[in-house]
């Protein structure tokens, strides 16, 4: 198995993400669940849409072995939360007597 | 997969790491069902274990901030067997999170040297 290393310092994944998300994924994929992981290759603009992480990136490095891959999800800047919660949409307070 | 609940109310499960030569390491991991990853450990970890780097995401940690996290690829031994999972980078204590839970149930006596247990469910 090809040993996979980093090309680039972290904010650059950060950076180069971002931009390739919002210059040509974001529209098109506006409508797909918000929790769906997309992986992009920061080198060629290539990107995988999935509800599991791995099976995304796993389609992009069959695409480019040396793929370098950032993550997100469709509707969110990141790809996890941890010690946090993600945003949700139902309320947590429910009155259940007078 | 089985631990306790210490001092300080955190539940502690012990996990190995299986090495790419073969050797193994057992690390003393957090229960954080506020976690959505399936792994967290600390770059002093990752740097001894020598865990092969996978990609590089984003999180959002406590108090909204976003961290670049690389991830890693580490075999764990789990439920008699091995397991592939994603290990995010994070200087934290190590963290089990909910992606790792999928599909177990996780049980907690939540008392100073309580059992945690960490089973699978039957498929549906």
């Amino acid at each position: 198995m090809t040993e996979r290393k980093p090309r680039y310092p972290k904010e650059e994944f950060t950076r180069r993400g971002q931009e390739i998300f919002d210059r040509k994924i974001e529209a098109v994929v506006k409508d797909e669940d918000p929790f769906k992981f997309v992986a992009i290759d920061i080198e060629t603009g290539d990107f995988e849409v999935d509800v599991n992480r791995d099976a995304a990136a796993d389609r992009l490095t069959e695409k480019n072995p040396d793929a370098q891959i950032w993550m997100r999800r469709v509707g969110f800047p990141v790809a996890d939360w941890i010690r946090t919660r993600p945003p949700g949409n139902k309320p947590r307070l429910r009155k259940v007597s007078p | 997969m089985k631990g306790k609940v210490i001092a300080a109310r955190e539940a502690v499960v012990p996990l190995v790491l299986i090495d790419d030569q073969g050797g193994s390491w057992e690390i003393d991991c957090v229960v954080d069902t506020a976690c959505t990853a399936e792994l967290t450990l600390p770059p002093d970890a990752i740097q001894a274990i020598a865990l092969p780097w996978s990609r590089s995401a984003p999180a959002e940690i406590a108090g909204g901030r976003i961290v670049e996290c690389p991830r890693y690829k580490a075999t764990l031994l789990w439920n008699g067997g091995r397991r592939e999972v994603e290990v995010v980078e994070l200087d934290d204590e190590p963290l089990i999170g909910m992606a790792l839970l999928e599909e177990h149930r996780l049980t907690i006596d939540v008392r100073d040297g309580g059992d945690v247990e960490i089973a699978p469910l039957a498929a549906r």
